[in-house]
């Protein structure tokens, strides 16, 4: 774990975390980027359902997130990335390195 | 908790140079009030005066606002000495049998998902062919014989109002007698008594109607908490009222405010039009822009937390507006601009935390298919009386214009 930083980009700044110079700087093939997804803590607002589709669910009877895709595609990171700021509860976090 | 146990008096009562809350907005009626624009910048964290001499901490910047609502810190619970309250009325309604959005976790979680499969993404989506057809038929019955109506009663408050008595259950036709004590509820001048009677009459009501579906078999969000016997009688009334009252008053506003709005901006309206595509992001651009829960949300501190370089101390009232962390430019550039192409995606409309709005993926679908089917459908849509006419809500919860006539 010391070796992999770990984001939650829900404490970014909205500037920060809108740029997109996260992108060109941190290649999209990071070695790792693990979504994490805590249903604990998790209300049902649908943010990451509405914001990355691919990856997260939510399942029907109690609204919660469902994590589709541990590992996503870089062409997905981004959409994960907001997905991670817009949730409201925290539940969402990225494991990167 | 009864009102007598609410510690009404504070240990002192506010200087009167402090800021009166909720302050007058200025020349614009789309604009938040200029003193809430000022403090964001100059006093970011500072100490306001509420109505009945008490002091709470207005924050102002959209950092801070989101913060404080994902801080546990931060309480809901209005029965917690030092919560405060925008009228006598407001008092009466968050200490009155409250419902989930004024308790904490985990009370508030568990109560909270046995509604949030209901409001799923999917599920809202799914509803949006049923919403589209609601919302043509309104229009074609607003249009028929017709070049002018007033928007409100005839378009923006049946469509949403439709949509949540059908996922509710409750018959739609006693529309005129739970709007009514709606409206009362939403009110920042009703009397405490007036406030006590609404509440009264719309909690009987619902509880006579959870009553009559006990034994039958009805697919809707009443029938089915009853089915599943774990709250109350007065509880599912509780959870009922919140999300009738919230369910189509909200959404209602945002309707006729948007239309006005935009056809205040013929620039934003035309780009609309040309590009109907932009109508997801134009939804949350409008959410932004006019934040339509405009007086602030409540929390009290229950530890000493530190929010934007300043201690707010145990026990002290917070207001959060969410009006004015929609405007800082600092989170969106340029931020008293209206501008449908923008990404507002990280605003606050619908609050932060673990509160944010239960009924959010449903407002969303409802207001994108509002908008698309008026603009599509009235090509030459136009205010039918002068801009100054147009009644604003500045004596509700709720803002919006009380009516909006128009014509095609």
């Amino acid at each position: 774990m010391s070796a992999v930083a770990v984001e939650n980009i829900q404490e970014n700044t909205p500037e920060n975390s809108q740029e997109t110079s996260q992108e060109t700087e941190k290649p999209a093939e990071d070695a790792v980027f693990r979504v994490r997804a805590d249903r604990a803590k998790c209300c049902g607002a649908g943010m990451c359902t509405l914001n990355a589709p691919e990856v997260f669910d939510q399942d029907p009877d109690e609204g919660l997130v469902v994590l589709l895709d541990p590992d996503p595609l870089p062409e997905q990171h981004r959409a994960v990335r907001d997905a991670v700021r817009l949730c409201p509860s925290g539940a969402l976090s990225v494991e990167q390195g | 908790m009864t009102l007598a146990d609410h510690p009404i008096d504070r240990p002192f009562h506010a200087p009167t140079d402090l800021l009166a809350v909720p302050a007058a907005r200025g020349g614009c009626p789309f604009d938040p009030p200029p003193a809430y624009d000022r403090a964001r910048e100059e006093a970011p964290v500072s100490r306001v005066r509420l109505w009945d001499g008490t002091t709470a901490w207005m924050l102002t910047r959209h950092e801070d606002v989101r913060a404080v609502l994902a801080d546990k810190r931060f309480s809901a619970d209005a029965t917690n000495p030092g919560f405060p309250f925008l009228s006598s009325g407001r008092r009466v309604l968050a200490t009155m049998s409250a419902s989930f959005i004024r308790m904490d976790d985990p009370e508030h979680a568990r109560l909270r998902r046995m509604l949030t499969g209901d409001f799923i993404v999917k599920r809202a989506e799914a509803l949006r062919p049923r919403i589209r057809v609601i919302a043509e038929d309104l229009l074609a019955a607003m249009t028929r014989d017709r070049d002018h109506a007033d928007l409100v009663p005839e378009f923006a408050l049946p469509l949403p109002s439709l949509v949540i008595c059908l996922l509710l259950g409750v018959p739609y036709t006693d529309h005129a007698y739970f709007q009514q004590r709606s409206n009362t509820l939403l009110s920042n001048t009703a009397s405490l008594e007036q406030v006590q009677a609404a509440r009264a009459d719309l909690g009987d009501y619902l509880a006579e109607l959870v009553t009559a579906k006990r034994g039958r078999d009805d697919d809707d969000i009443i029938g089915r908490l009853v089915r599943q016997d774990v709250l109350t009688t007065e509880e599912i009334a509780a959870m009922g009222m919140l999300l009738l009252v919230a369910g189509h008053e909200t959404t209602a506003n945002m309707t006729s405010l948007s239309i006005l709005t935009l056809l205040r901006d013929p620039e934003q309206m035309a780009r609309l039009r040309a590009e109907p595509e932009l109508i997801r992001g134009a939804v949350e651009e409008l959410l932004r822009y006019l934040t339509i829960v405009h007086t602030g949300v409540a929390r009290v501190a229950l530890e000493d937390a530190e929010v934007g370089g300043r201690t707010i101390p145990a026990g002290d009232g917070v207001l959060l507006m969410l009006n004015s962390a929609n405007r800082d430019d600092r989170a969106f550039p340029d931020g008293d601009r209206l501008d449908v192409g923008r990404d507002a995606r990280h605003h606050v409309a619908f609050g932060f935390g673990v509160h944010q709005c239960l009924g959010q993926p449903l407002a969303r679908t409802e207001l994108q298919v509002a908008l698309d089917v008026l603009l599509t459908g009235l090509p030459n849509l136009r205010l039918a009386v002068p801009f100054e006419e147009i009644p604003f809500r500045h004596d509700m919860l709720v803002y919006g214009v009380h009516s909006l006539p128009v014509a095609w």
